[in-house]
């Protein structure tokens, strides 16, 4: 999140002491207001993040068992079906996960999930390294071969984008023939890789994958099912922090004992903190760094060439926060959207505006060709201006909510 | 303390009172509506910590990582954003830009050391790589210890002042991670005699840390023991957690001669560090200057307005350290940041063409057998193979020639008998990591309606602790100096600003067990600190991250009689509790 501080009127800077305040906190009672954000807290909760970490857990658990599958295959035995099945699951999995980064803040960011799991670049040639290494490959295909991938092969290895580099190349999903012969990247010209190899690396890290996100989930819902808190107890993962299953602690803001002393602060959380901080990210870094950059090392998914679905996916995030529920079209009841309206804020409507105007314009991006190809095209910058512009009203709306 | 601090206080701000008793904390009201407002025994000044220029309005998640808002009127928000990548991102060997690591370094990536751009967290193991290493902030500290002070003494030599526990295959890292233990020791009686239980029946409990590296964990020749024992002392272990990153720039730019006029005010009542300030000619004392440059022309700098500097003539060779616990730094564009790029990561640029390594590990790493056959395995493919023959035949003899002089911190890597290698953080790549490292805002103050926090603020000034952790400073020009690789480009500028960073950058000592290594060590600010949790998931504070929360780390300056904070912490002890939560709210707003 880079949010930049509209300059307030200081009224002075000097020693200037005030008359004691009369108009102290209320405390106590919640006002209609804070119940109003109450209810969209706890609608928002369940229906947006569990849901999609849930299912980001589900597919990840998915595109795991189904590499795991076929690396026990020899390559030649694999049909092209097989390989689409396993590429079609990865891109679920990937949407999940792109849209639930409205919410990274709290257990993705505290365990550092979201590095472990998504950093970019991979580093093609100490892949090549790594896939030539006997002992290495032998590790990663044993029976703790998840635990070292995700302990010793190091990020710049692991997560979603490693796995992409063995499913596809170009935009495209790799074919039998291609697994079956000696790898093609460059990076590989001076090692025999093979596909089976790559595939076993590929299952490794989807294992660490898979559990990542099931800690998602286990840290985020405290009545996540017993197949995702077992895992955690297996691994011995943490899933609380500072004592709380963060969906709980969410839920019991201003009350005693949760980290969030109002619900303003949980609203301002998900608006800014979430929301606001992914549309900047998209904007400015995602899109912004490679554009104005004018470096594709800066692109992220360039093997899949999903990085604009990615950033579609990263509004969706957004509109999903606001509208209540995963996968929803317009605003559910209790949503944030319709809290705002209930308030009586009058840029509601802007907000949907600008969703839509930026999802657009992304859209309009990605049928003009995949961003690793397009990254300077101006229509780049038409999309950066207007997830900017999204960007703005999530500020001003939060900026509006607290101080009511 | 060896005098009373509390005079002192009427030095830093003085706050003024409301005659009533401040009402009894309540915390369910957003701060919102009073943001930019005096309230109680606040300025509206002091919602902006940062000032006009350094603070951003978010305290929400994340808050940490905005830009000031120098660094939009300034138009440097892309070189902002370029720069900010390389923080976040992982270093890896071969792909550029992200390229460094060594092939030995202390980390991969900043941001496993500075989670969410905080302060590091308590841990009790120490991992820079694997799954663990997230938030993993420590630094080891291995030192020859002094025979009157266990917790001073010189670095060693044979492993870097920042140790490194990771290396490029076919290298072993200078040290094994493996091996290294951290025992957390609970206090069971403090030194100053305080008991463990406040006067009302409340308890705290203090831990500390033992570290231990034996001597099969160095892959170095000599081993740092082996160094010991021939200069028939022993050697220490301490650590040392990354500090929050946030409003840098602003610490910056405030005026040396400000913070000398602070020393002075001091030194009539305590003792300070020898080392800084000179007490009988009320100067600084010569060591207190920044001389530290980088070799030659790489010294070289401009300050803000274009005026370029040799090699430490800037401010005629009198640069004040005040950067880092230990005060090595005299300025964040040649300390901190500008160098862990560096030297954590081990990225070569332009104007640093050396390894941070030690010859001891160059000389380990050409004298194992292993690793020179691994190399003549790899041939061609290694940098240490492929350029090394002299006579049409590679000998395991060049090899290790070849292996002790590219490791060395001494050989310029791009320029060398062996392999030239090319610099892998760019000119401009660096200038726009140091836009974004000086242009880090620090997050508005919160909850300064509460009457709990005005009551904290009262009782933190009545009580002494504005002593040593000052309020206030307002900076000048900002003049700032910065490297000749950056030319004129602008770095964000804090010119005139009132700022609330609650440090005097000044060192002292509280004498706590297993102390920080030197004793002596800067006031840590304490601005935006309430929101580390918020930002990091933990809130641990002091320099090995051994107070878990607020209340812990005011304990510890009240561990030991001779703590230059003692009195001021016994008065924490004994008030009453919701006083001492008063404090803590205050601590945590600011």
């Amino acid at each position: 999140m880079k949010r930049v501080m509209k300059l307030m009127a200081i009224v002075t800077l000097g020693v200037l002491f005030a008359a004691c305040n009369e108009d102290g906190p209320a405390g106590g009672e919640l006002t209609a207001n804070q119940k109003k954000m109450a209810a969209a807290v706890e609608n928002y909760v369940p229906n947006v993040v569990y849901r999609t970490y849930k299912a980001l857990a589900d597919e990840t658990e998915n595109l795991y068992q189904a590499l795991a599958a076929a690396s026990e295959k020899e390559v030649s035995a694999l049909t092209q079906e097989e390989i689409d099945a396993i590429c079609a699951t990865f891109l679920r999995a990937r949407k999940y996960w792109e849209q639930s980064e409205a919410f990274l803040y709290g257990p993705a960011t505290t365990f550092g999930i979201d590095p472990h799991i998504d950093t970019w670049p991979l580093d093609v040639e100490a892949l090549a390294t790594a896939l030539s290494n006997t002992d290495q490959m032998d590790k990663l295909n044993g029976e703790d071969g998840i635990a070292y991938a995700g302990a010793k092969l190091g990020q710049e290895l692991l997560g979603f984008h490693g796995i992409e580099f063995i499913l596809f190349r170009e935009g495209r999903n790799r074919t039998v023939a291609a697994l079956s012969a000696k790898e093609s990247d460059e990076a590989f010209a001076r090692y025999n890789v093979t596909g089976r190899q790559e595939l076993v690396y590929a299952t490794a890290v989807a294992g660490d994958l898979r559990d990542n996100c099931y800690r998602l989930y286990a840290s985020w819902n405290p009545q996540a099912e017993k197949k995702y808190t077992d895992r955690m107890e297996e691994i011995e993962a943490e899933t609380e922090i500072n004592g709380k299953i963060y969906g709980a602690n969410m839920l019991g803001a201003a009350a005693l004992g949760s980290s969030f002393e109002t619900w303003e602060e949980v609203i301002s959380t998900i608006l800014v903190g979430g929301c606001s901080n992914i549309c900047a990210e998209v904007a400015d870094v995602k899109m912004g760094n490679a554009h104005s950059g004018e470096d594709e090392n800066y692109i992220e998914s360039p093997y899949s060439e999903q990085s604009f679905q990615d950033f579609i996916d990263n509004i969706l995030s957004i509109q999903y926060s606001l509208y209540g529920e995963q996968g929803a079209a317009s605003p559910v009841a209790k949503s944030i959207m319709t809290m705002l309206k209930d308030m009586g804020y009058t840029d509601a409507a802007t907000i949907q505006t600008k969703l839509e105007t930026a999802i657009k314009a992304l859209q309009d991006c990605q049928a003009k060709g995949a961003f690793v190809k397009i990254y300077k095209d101006s229509s780049v910058l038409t999309a950066i201006e207007a997830v900017s512009a999204l960007d703005t009203q999530l500020n001003k709306a939060a900026d509006w909510v607290v101080k009511q | 303390m060896k005098k009373s601090l509390l005079l002192l206080a009427g030095i830093a701000l003085v706050a003024a009172s409301c005659k009533d008793e401040p009402k009894q904390p309540t915390t369910r009201e957003s701060d919102a509506k009073y943001v930019g407002q005096a309230v109680g025994n606040f300025t509206a000044a002091e919602w902006y910590p940062g000032g006009e220029l350094g603070t951003t309005d978010n305290v929400a998640p994340g808050c940490y990582e905005d830009p000031a808002p120098a660094v939009t009127q300034m138009g440097l928000e892309t070189a902002f954003n370029l720069g900010e990548a390389f923080f976040e991102r992982n270093v890896t060997v071969n792909q550029p830009p992200f390229k460094g690591r060594g092939p030995a370094a202390v980390r991969k990536s900043c941001l496993d050391c500075h989670p969410g751009y905080g302060h590091g967290q308590w841990k009790n193991y120490y991992n820079a790589y694997g799954t663990e290493a997230f938030g993993n902030g420590y630094l080891l500290v291995i030192y020859h210890q002094n025979a009157d002070n266990p917790n001073d003494g010189p670095y060693v030599s044979e492993v870097t002042g920042m140790p490194q526990t990771m290396a490029e295959s076919p290298f072993l890292p200078p040290i094994d991670e493996s091996q290294i233990s951290i025992v957390w020791i609970p206090v069971t009686e403090m030194a100053s005699g305080l008991p463990m239980t406040f006067p009302d029946g409340e308890k705290y409990e203090l831990i500390y840390p033992e570290l231990t590296i034996p001597e099969s964990a160095f892959n170095t020749v000599p081993t740092p023991y082996e160094t010991a024992r021939a200069q028939g002392n022993k050697l220490g272990f301490r650590l040392e957690s990354t500090i929050g990153i946030p409003g840098t720039g602003l610490i910056d730019a405030i005026p040396q001669e400000d913070i000398k006029a602070q020393y002075a005010a001091e030194a009539d009542y305590v003792d300070l560090n020898p080392g800084f300030w000179d007490k009988a000619a009320g100067d600084f004392a010569p060591s207190a200057y920044y001389h530290n440059w980088q070799a030659g022309e790489y010294g070289a700098g401009y300050d803000a307005e274009g005026n370029y500097y040799e090699r430490d003539a800037y401010m005629d060779g009198k640069l004040l350290k005040k950067f880092t616990y230990a005060m090595t730094r005299g300025t964040l564009q040649d300390g901190a940041g500008a160098n862990a790029i560096w030297n954590i990561t081990n990225v070569s640029r332009p104007d640093r063409p050396f390894l941070y390594t030690t010859l001891a590990w160059a000389t380990a790493m050409s004298q194992n057998s292993e690793v020179i056959q691994a190399i003549r395995k790899a041939g061609d493919n290694s940098p240490y193979y492929v350029d090394v023959d002299k006579d049409g035949t590679v000998t395991d003899a060049e090899i290790a020639e070849a292996v002790l002089a590219l490791l060395s911190p001494k050989t310029n890597q791009f320029d060398n008998a062996y392999h030239n290698f090319e610099p892998e953080m760019s000119a401009d790549e660096f200038y726009s990591f140091m836009v974004w490292h000086r242009g880090l805002a620090i997050p508005r103050a919160r909850n300064l309606h509460d009457p709990a926090v005005q009551k904290g603020k009262q009782l933190f000034t009545s009580m002494g602790c504005a002593t040593c952790h000052r309020p206030s400073w307002t900076t000048k020009d900002d003049n700032y100096w910065s490297p000749a690789l950056n030319g004129k480009k602008p770095l964000p500028r804090y010119a005139n600003q009132t700022i609330w960073p609650y440090s005097d950058f000044i060192q002292h000592r509280l004498w706590m067990i297993n102390d920080i290594h030197g004793t002596w060590c800067r006031t840590t600010p304490l601005w935006g600190r309430g929101l580390s949790t918020l930002n990091t998931g933990r809130g641990d504070r002091l320099h090995d991250c051994r107070a878990r929360n607020v209340i812990e780390a005011i304990m510890w300056h009240a561990y030991s009689p001779q703590s230059d904070a003692y009195k001021s912490a016994e008065k924490f002890y004994n008030l009453e509790k919701e006083d001492r939560d008063a404090v803590v709210k205050f601590i945590d707003a600011i």
